[in-house]
Order: structure tokens, then sequence, then C-alpha cells
């Protein structure tokens, strides 16, 4: 115990530093440029669904690069019922002020890329997601870098990493579908080491990203999240400058359209494992306008949703490097600092 | 861009109640507060602004209709970029097609480095409002556009090298905006509005995300400032410290007559910078404006005078912008 003090000290010395180190920058505390890097890395193995080779050489890379930080990540290997295949989650704890018991932001991304070899009868593609599967992943190892090097988060911050959120067969299958997430939480509100109390009573938020580093890049209103977090998060956009790419889609117009059909606008993604089981859940991402027309179900009479100025790769081969910018990446790492304080305010609220 | 709407119907409801409203009458609605005035010195400005800033005006009236895909158009860019290179520097071209309008919009910009690469934007709009092909035959007229549009740009062009003589340390862009108007005849919210503005700063907040670019410490936004009859006024969405020096710079030349006698917002090209949260004012002449999208809005409506009496105050406002957001500290370079 008597190396805490120092230890504070320093941190104290290095957030006295932080202001000198922002002004007159004003680009972020996020390394656009190494994102795209781990994104190129990760596109360079190939298509990475879950249980292949190929992911498995993504997995070695995060848990590397997490080491390189000199934090501990944590591997979680296993087979869903139902599934022939292995899976595997990478989480990351770093410390804030109470690391044993203090309360948990999580931050999780999934990595898997969607299976599209061509098995099942449909024409295959070589998809190797480096929007959907790449640069959220990316976006969150470059969060480590921030967390570690620049700035010490008050509670405890876990960085998820999540395979198998991808629907193993092609059309959306809820069962085949969102098994990493779903077995990260069951399995942790299991760890009585951890979660004596359960997993509820310390993880107080899950902010997930997906679909992340088009050059174009928005974020859109997910009707499936908490709407404090989403407070939270419109709030840091626009004090980072960053209004213009924030929750204008979709529309107020499409919410109240939707509204009277009964549907809430709301995306099936991982931060709903989380939901479900009662922790506060945001999900950031950029897919209104993304899916190509070929892949939209237009009801008769209707025309599918296209917008120029948003390049639709969602679940194609055009999703790859050549649509995303260090910009983008930038973009939603300096959002997500811009907003822990008020995350970290939240999660000690409870 | 668009009077604030609740406003504007006060407004209206006040000029139905009075027989002689309009900009003469301006005085009359002028607020009793006393305005913070900040001490500024005048800035030595050549006495021949005014009147070079008309001659551009003038000239680019000549081409006629000049919003994108007219023959006025691209003459005009032609225009401004020769007038850039006669001073020794560099038009910067940024042209591209406006994916849901099929449309080409061109900006055009020329930097003046100062010793510091934070920069102060100077900006005005140079497309016209379109008057051909509207539904309603009222909105179809032959339209000069002399104080909107021609204004802000002859007297950017006509301020181009006592820019350049400039002592100041920031770094001086100089941003000629195409797409500021609606391609409907009305606002519509700015939804097919604002296309050069916005281009800009997103590319700007690209480029500050990854490191390639200093920040842009202030925008100053001229648009129709040449009217004989001027009155600009206070724009309530531009930000509070930047009205108070014009407000300042506009009495220490002397000029305050001109200034804030109507205080009311309008959404112009000032709004996608400050959304970014870039300090921006707007020098805008909208209120009680009877030739705004008329077919009187002709260069015999302008003034050499208005125009030499606005470019005074801006070059009076430099200073103090300075002085005000340059972050403090040694030159990097």
């Amino acid at each position: 115990m008597m190396q805490v003090f120092p230890a504070r000290a320093r941190w104290l010395v290095l957030l006295s530093l932080l202001p000198l180190c922002c002004c007159g920058g004003n680009s972020g505390p996020v390394d656009g440029k190494a994102a795209l890097a781990h994104v190129e890395r990760l596109v360079g193995f190939g298509p990475r669904p879950a249980g292949s080779a190929e992911l498995g050489k993504a997995t070695d890379y995060l848990v590397a690069e997490l080491q390189k930080l000199g934090l501990q990540p944590q591997r979680q290997e296993f087979t869903p019922d139902g599934e022939q295949i292995g899976l595997r989650n990478v989480w990351v704890q770093i410390d804030g002020e109470d690391p044993q018991h203090g309360p948990i932001l999580c931050l999780g991304a999934h990595y898997d890329t969607k299976l599209a070899d061509g098995k099942d009868g449909r024409p295959p593609i070589r998809f190797v997601g480096a929007i959907d599967g790449g640069g959220a992943p990316a976006v969150l190892l470059e969060l480590a870098q921030v967390l570690v090097k620049q700035r010490q988060p008050k509670v405890n911050v876990w960085l998820l990493f999540l395979d198998g959120e991808e629907s193993i067969a092609w059309e959306w299958n809820d069962k085949r579908a969102l098994l990493g997430s779903r077995y990260f939480v069951a399995t942790m509100n299991q760890d009585k080491a951890r979660f004596p109390a359960g997993l509820k009573a310390r993880l107080q938020a899950f902010v997930l990203l997906d679909l992340i580093g088009d050059k174009n890049i928005k974020i859109d209103r997910d009707g499936n999240s908490n709407p404090a977090l989403q407070k939270i998060f419109e709030q840091a956009a626009q004090a980072i400058g960053e209004s213009a790419r924030m929750y204008r889609h979709p529309t107020s117009q499409e919410i109240a359209q939707a509204t009277q059909r009964g549907s809430n606008w709301g995306t099936i993604d991982d931060h709903m494992s989380f939901a479900n089981f009662g922790i506060p859940s945001v999900l950031l991402i950029d897919f209104a306008l993304r899916i190509p027309p070929s892949l939209q179900k237009v009801p008769r009479g209707q025309q599918p949703e296209t917008d120029p100025a948003y390049a639709q790769w969602w679940h194609t081969a055009a999703d790859d490097l050549d649509k995303m910018s260090a910009a983008a990446l930038a973009f939603t790492g300096y959002l997500v600092v811009q907003a822990l304080p008020e995350l970290e305010a939240f999660c000690r609220k409870k | 861009m668009r009077p604030r709407f609740a406003v504007t119907l006060l407004m209206f409801a006040a000029c139905t109640t009075s027989a002689a409203c309009g900009p003469q009458d301006a005085g009359a609605r002028t607020k009793a507060v006393a305005r913070k005035v900040r001490p500024l010195s005048k800035v030595e400005t050549p006495a021949d602004l005014g009147e070079r800033a008309l001659a551009h005006v003038v000239n680019v009236v000549a081409f006629g209709d000049r919003y994108a895909g007219q023959p006025g158009w691209r003459k005009q860019l032609d225009y401004i970029a020769a007038a850039i290179e006669k001073c020794g520097l560099r038009a910067e071209h940024d042209g591209w097609t406006e994916p849901k309008e099929n449309l080409f919009f061109e900006n055009l910009s020329v930097t003046i480095p100062g010793s510091r690469q934070e920069r102060i934007v100077l900006a005005a709009h140079h497309d016209t409002k379109r008057t051909q092909g509207h539904d309603d035959p009222a909105h179809n007229f032959a339209f000069a556009g002399a104080n909107d549009g021609g204004s802000g740009i002859g007297l950017l062009l006509a301020m181009l090298p006592a820019l350049q003589a400039h002592k100041g340390a920031a770094t001086i862009q100089l941003l000629f905006l195409d797409g500021e108007e609606s391609l409907d005849w009305d606002w519509n919210h700015a939804a097919r509005a604002l296309f050069g503005s916005k281009r800009f700063v997103k590319a700007h907040r690209d480029a500050l995300l990854v490191g390639s670019e200093k920040p842009i410490v202030a925008m100053v936004l001229l648009d129709m400032v040449g009217r004989a009859d001027l009155h600009l006024q206070e724009e309530t969405y531009s930000t509070a410290e930047l009205r108070e020096i014009l407000w300042s710079a506009a009495v220490a030349c002397g000029h305050q007559q001109h200034f804030f006698a109507a205080s009311n917002g309008a959404e112009d090209d000032h709004k996608p910078f400050l959304d970014a949260g870039i300090p921006a004012v707007d020098l805008i002449d909208l209120e009680g404006n009877p030739t705004w999208h008329k077919p009187t809005d002709t260069v015999a409506n302008l003034s050499a005078a208005s125009l030499q009496q606005v470019g005074e105050v801006v070059l009076t406002m430099l200073p103090e912008i300075e002085r005000q957001y340059l972050p403090n500290r040694a030159p990097i370079r």
C-alpha cells in the first residue's frame, strides 16, 4: 500500500499536463491513423468468421496489442450450445480507483465477420469486414492506449472484444447470433469471485461500437438504447463540435412513422444481451442507409432506401479499407473519451 | 439564408402597425440596452477599398446568373481566381458533385500565411439565388444578386492587399463558398442549402481529427454588406464575444449607426462552423432589407461608402479576434 501515494501523484502530474497536450491540436486524444493500421492488420488476416483460423489470428493480435500496454487480457473460449465451432471472446480490465470491487464500465465491439463462403448455396463473397468487424475493435485498441497512457479511468473500464455477433445462418437467426455477448453475460454472472452479488451489481453501463469507420461516418439513434446514455453521447458530440454526425438518422419523422407502426427503430446487436440482463446499454452504430438495395426487405410498391452520400457496403464485398478513413476512427474514439467523465459519473451514481 | 421565423412574425406585426416601417425607421427599433464596448483602435484602411470592392461587384454582376450550372457561375469563379492570382497568391479550387442534387459546386479559397498556422476565416458566398424555373411565377425574374452574392465577394477581393499587409500572427483564409442559397425557393430548414460551408467544415473536422490542419479559431461571414442604406443586424446565432468585437469595431470606426438596429437570427454559412464549435459571426443586412431576393438587388442600390465602412470594421476586428482566440503560446512553425 506504500506505493499507492506515489502512483497517484504520478497520475496527478500526468493529468495536469493533459490540457497542454490538447490545446491547439483539436485533433482529439485518439490516434486515427494507428486505429486504421489495426484495421489493416485485421483485414490482412482475410475473412474472419466465428470459428475460423483467421479469426484466431485476430484474437492473438488483439491479445498481443493489449499486452504491449502492460494489460492482462483474458481469453474466454467456448463452444455454444448447438454449434460445432469454438468461439473466442477477449476482455481486459483497465483499473479504476477500486479495481477489485468498484463499478465497471464496459466498452464492447464484435470482431468476427459475416460468414459468406457460399457453403450455404448463396453466391460466395470475399467478406473481410473492414467496417463491420474491423473498425470498432480497432477503436477499442486505441482507447486502451488513451486509458493506459493519458487518462486513468475513475471506474474500472472493461474492453470487450466479442465473437459470434453475426448470425451463423445468412438470414438473421436469433438463436445463432450474439453468441459471444450472451455467453459473456451468463458466465460473468456466475463468477462469484468477481461478482459476488451478480454481474449487475458492478457492471453499470455497456457501450457497444459497431459498423465504425466509413469516411462519411454518422452515428444513428437506436431505439433499443438507454436514453440517458444516449444523451451523454449526444452532448459529448456537441462538445467536440461533431453534432453534424450525431443522431441525424433516423429523422424525427422516420421515428414518428415507425412508432405509428409499433416499431421502435431498435437495432438488434450485442448490446441487447446486456440490456436484456438489465444493464443500461447504448449502441453507437452507423447503420441507416448502409444496406444495399439487394439486401433491403422493401415492401411491395416501395423504393429501396438510398442516399448517394452514404456508401452501401453492409454485408457485401464493398466493406473494405477503401471505404474508411483515419478521421472517422479518431472521431469515434474522441466521442467516447469526451463522454467518459459523464459515463464514469453514471456508473458511480448507482 | 433565412430569418428566424418567430421573431420575423413579431417584426411583421410591428410593421403592420406602423406606416413608416422599414430601414429608414430602424432607429426606432434600437434597443435601449447599453452594449459592452471594448476600446479598439481603428485599423488604417485604404481609402479606395469601397470603390475597388464596388468595381468587383459591377464586374461579377455582368456575368449574369451565378448559380451552379449557369455560364456566369464559371465566369465568376475564373474572375475570383484571377483576382487572387493578381495579388501573387494561389487560388485553391475545391469542386465536387453534390450527390443527391447532381449539381457541380465549387468553393474557392486563398490563404495568407501568418507566423501561426491557426486560421481566421473570412467568408462570403459566391452563388446567387436561382430565380428561374420555379412553379410560382412571382419567383421567376431577372436577378443581379449585387448585394446578395456580389457584395461579399467584391469586399473580400478588395481587402486582399490590406490583408497581405496585415501584421497579425494568425493565418488568414478567404473563403468563397458555393451553394449557400436554398435550391428550393423556400429555405426549408437548410435541407438544400449551405452546401459549400457544410462541405468545407466537414473536411476541416476530418483534417483536425488526424492532425493534418491547425484549428480555425474564428470565422467572419460577409453576406449582403454593400447596400447604400446599410443596416447590418445583430445576428443572434453568432458567437457573443464576436458580436461584441464587431460592435466595438463599429464604434471604433464611428459606423455604429449601420449596426445592430435590429437583432435576429439568420441561418447562414456560419451555422456549420458554429455547429463544429468554431466561433463565428455573420455580418448580414437581412432584417427589413427590401431588396432581398428581389429584382431590386442591383448595383444601383449599393454604395462604395457602405463597402468601405464594412471593410474598415472587419479590418479593425482582426487584431481583437487574434487577441481573443489565438492560443497564447510561442509560435510553432
